[in-house]
């Protein structure tokens, strides 16, 4: 069982409050941007062309920013059939486990994350199909075949590509000047919208490493829940056990 | 075998305790790394195009988020309250009203366990009290609570929808006589028992309670309308109707019901005038949202504004002129027979007068039966539910023994203080700390379906770039595999698959494998996509692991094998149901197909 998490320290509430806010402030953007669209579709024959597109964008964002969020508070469902079965000592080395096998995930997707993001920010993604740096060896020398290289390499850089319709608020000259060798763009960039995917990634590997080290020191015992209400379930299940 | 590796590493994951949708996630990224030659950036890429390229899925956070508003205790408690008084009164009575609570309340809300939490920590009690078994009342909940993913609008079919391309509105309606006809069985089966059984029954209130519980409740209830008639009027796509469904509910929940907000605990009527004002304020109340109604109307289709001023005057004269009499009536003891007298005029009448339009036009059967329904809603209901609760309003007038136009005064100074606060903390509502709570946890919810969603997504792009669909549906043909034994194969993976599985997950990754099958062997995709959500329901409360048998067991407080014996009377229930569902496509097509035409299928 989860219990609702509580930060246990003043900077930790206050990134606490941030996140939460951030993931209100997100959701509440997404339902207002769609309602003003309908609105305006319908009292005034016209809508914010760029409406859709952001609330796709921002869409993307709540989802991928949360997900560390998830994992700090514990609430990524998951199936604890066979953890119920087992004694106490072996929930924790499979928790362990758990968590290193999620820590593999975040360290595959952060790597991914940011060779999808890097190429539009006109930066460099990183070489290696899995480990970056680690790449196949030309005639099968080096170890297992794979010796080491640059860890990036020369992409091609697309800071060019634009949104298809998101204006850009502000910043525009800085953007140009920096990312598009002072060309300028109609639409913001791509990578702006992109910047959320290596920045969730960062996040989540930082706090699955806190959840595994969490669970070593025997805080928790588990990266997961069974359901969505977990919290919910215990309060009610607590309130009939007084009523009767 | 590569497929089967692929499955047996996510079983293994999964066992071991790594959250679903990292399972989903690594063993495909595992896949796709030893086997093509796609880079980890493509992942990545599909990662955030789950969200960003998915129409159909952004109407998710928005029904995630309108049940968040409307899943608070006050919204439950109405809507039980309603069940009780219209059907509490038959023997086992109770018991019925909580299947009814569950349909009413899984309407509102997408999720099966936030169903049972909701209704359940309410009904269980009040069952228990009533002299039923502790065990009786958790093994009705426990099967009612699935309703909720039937019975639209559903989170699962938005999801189904979106991985098969069929259209989402089809998938609605095919989904409303299927979960009419789960909650009737288990009603039937429920008054059955409660006859061998004979089981406690409860006390008719009257019309006029009836009613008012239907007021109570109808604000939250217009939810269901605002989503399915937006959608079939042809006015929103699903998701711009899911939007403005998440904008009523705050509307209601802050500003109405006033169960959160800065509004909490500042109900319309103040403790001290709530008998006397009670009359007025519904005369007023029911003037404002007429005048409303029409001013949208108007709006809509560009009429002149005078007319909604002109409906509204005469609606308030009509209704002054009602509610005086009906002060006079009701300390006569005679307000039953005027109530009947105006609903006769202003309900019977006109609902008739249209039956017999609909009935000698040339709609087709089925047509005429959904108008004949409308119109009973639109034409009957309103004027009935108005005059018994001017009954009721002015019993509560005799009680605290003032006169009419008092009452008046009373409940217009109430109403227009009222309006005025909901005016002054308009903006503030948007900032309060409740609004923030309950958008911070529709925000989780959306965070972890989607998280599943988005892995289950790569795990659909391995599939189906190995042509895993297409193989097994070759095997499968080349076995002389039928539609019947098909569909039993289906059901035993979703059955066996929906006790582990968030059943949006589980949807993700099936369809895409089942439904080339399907189409080959004729089976219509919307039949297709029910027998899928049907089965995800009984998965749910199948034993050993289904999620809705650890919920009940957690808010009845009851061991999980106890739970399990309790359910299993109405488990045989839904199974019954699930062939039915499974053997007879009507069931699921007959309403899209009458309303939109045939499916026309597209892969």
């Amino acid at each position: 069982m989860s219990g609702a998490y509580s930060p246990n320290s003043r900077i930790g509430a206050i990134v606490h409050t941030l996140e939460e806010s951030i993931i209100a402030v997100l959701l509440g953007l997404m339902t207002v941007v769609t309602f003003i669209n309908v609105v305006m579709r319908y009292g005034f024959n016209s809508q914010l062309i760029w409406g859709l597109e952001l609330t796709l964008v921002l869409f993307a964002w709540l989802v991928l920013f949360g997900i560390s969020y998830g994992f700090k508070v514990v609430s990524h469902l998951g199936v604890d059939a066979v953890l119920n079965l087992v004694g106490s000592k072996s929930r924790k080395r499979m928790g362990i486990l758990a968590a290193i096998v999620c820590i593999i995930y975040a360290l595959l997707l952060l790597k991914g994350g940011w060779d999808y993001w890097a190429p539009f920010a006109g930066l460099d993604a990183t070489t290696g199909r899995v480990i970056p740096g680690i790449i196949r060896a030309e005639d099968g020398a080096g170890f297992f075949g794979f010796t080491l290289g640059e860890i990036f390499e020369n992409s091609r850089d697309q800071g060019w590509y634009e949104t298809e319709q998101l204006p850009i608020p502000f910043g525009q000259m800085w953007l140009e000047n920096r990312f598009n060798l002072g060309e300028p763009y109609e639409k913001m960039p791509r990578f702006v919208p992109y910047l959320i995917v290596p920045i969730a990634m960062t996040l989540m590997l930082y706090r699955l490493v806190q959840s595994l080290v969490r669970i070593l020191r025997g805080e928790i015992d588990t990266i997961i829940v069974t359901h969505e209400a977990e919290d919910a379930v215990e309060d009610a299940g607590n309130a009939l056990s007084e009523d009767t | 075998m590569d497929v089967a590796i692929l499955f047996g590493m996510v079983i293994a994951l999964l066992a071991i305790g790594v959250p679903i949708a990292v399972s989903l996630g690594l063993s495909s990224t595992l896949f796709l790394l030893v086997l093509s030659d796609s880079s980890l950036a493509s992942v990545a890429q599909s990662m955030y195009q789950a969200m960003a390229g998915h129409y159909t899925l952004l109407a998710i956070p928005f029904f995630i988020l309108a049940s968040s508003f409307m899943s608070t205790g006050g919204v439950a408690r109405r809507i039980i309250d309603f069940a009780i008084s219209v059907i509490g009164h038959v023997r086992g009575g109770l018991a019925i009203a909580g299947v009814l609570a569950c349909m009413l309340f899984a309407a509102l809300s997408g999720s099966s366990p936030a169903t049972v939490v909701a209704v359940g920590s309410i009904v269980i009690a009040g069952m228990v009290k009533s002299g039923y078994s502790k065990d009786f009342a958790a093994g009705v909940i426990c099967n009612a609570g699935t309703l909720g993913i039937l019975i639209p609008p559903s989170i699962v079919m938005v999801v189904y929808a979106s991985a098969t391309d069929v259209s989402v509105g089809r998938m609605f309606l095919a989904g409303v006589i299927p979960g009419l006809l789960a909650g009737a069985m288990l009603m039937i089966t429920i008054y059955v028992i409660a006859r061998i059984k004979n089981l406690p029954k409860g006390e008719w209130q009257g019309w006029e309670q009836v009613f008012s519980s239907i007021l109570d409740a109808s604000w939250g209830l217009f939810l269901m309308v605002v989503i399915l008639g937006g959608i079939y009027g042809g006015v929103f796509t699903p998701t711009e109707a899911a939007a403005i469904a998440s904008i009523y509910a705050f509307i209601v929940s802050i500003f109405i019901y006033r169960d959160m907000g800065p509004l909490k605990g500042r109900s319309w009527l103040p403790e001290g005038e709530a008998d006397l004002g009670l009359l007025g304020l519904r005369v007023w109340g029911f003037t404002l949202v007429t005048f409303i109604l029409y001013l949208a109307g108007c709006f809509m289709m560009d009429q002149p504004m005078w007319i909604a001023l002109v409906a509204a005057g005469a609606f308030f004269f009509v209704a002054l002129v009602l509610a005086l009499l009906m002060s006079k009536a009701v300390p006569a003891g005679k307000g039953l027979h005027l109530a009947t007298v105006a609903v006769v005029i202003f309900g019977v009448i006109p609902t008739l007068y249209f039956i017999v339009m609909i009935v000698s036009g040339d709609a087709t059967t089925l047509f005429a039966i959904i108008k004949i329904i409308g119109t009973i809603f639109i034409v009957l209901l309103p004027p009935a539910v108005f005059t018994f609760s001017l009954v009721r309003g002015a019993q509560r007038l005799a009680i605290a023994g003032g006169g009419f136009g008092q009452s008046m005064m009373v409940g217009g100074k109430n109403i227009i203080r009222a309006n005025v606060e909901n005016v002054i903390f308009a903006v503030p509502a948007f900032f309060h700390r409740d609004t923030k709570a309950t958008l911070l946890d529709a925000g989780k919810l959306t965070i972890m379906l989607m998280f599943i969603i988005a892995n289950a997504l790569i795990l659909k792009h391995v599939l189906t770039d190995e042509q895993i669909p297409q193989h097994i549906t070759e095997v499968m043909l080349a076995a002389g595999l039928g539609p019947i034994t098909f569909l039993i194969i289906v059901n035993v993976i979703l059955l066996i698959g929906g006790q582990f599985m968030e059943p949006s997950g589980l949807i993700v990754i099936v369809a895409p494998l089942v439904f080339p099958i399907a189409i080959t062997l004729g089976i219509d995709p919307i039949h297709l996509g029910i027998i899928m959500v049907v089965n995800m329901e009984i998965g749910m409360i199948t034993p050993p692991v289904g999620l809705n048998l650890f919920v009940t067991s957690g808010v009845a407080n009851m061991s999980m094998m106890r739970v399990v014996r309790a359910a299993l009377p109405f488990l045989a229930v839904l199974f019954v149901f699930l062939i039915l569902i499974t053997y007879i496509p009507w069931l699921s097509t007959v309403l899209p197909t009458a309303y939109m035409g045939p499916e026309i299928i597209t892969n």
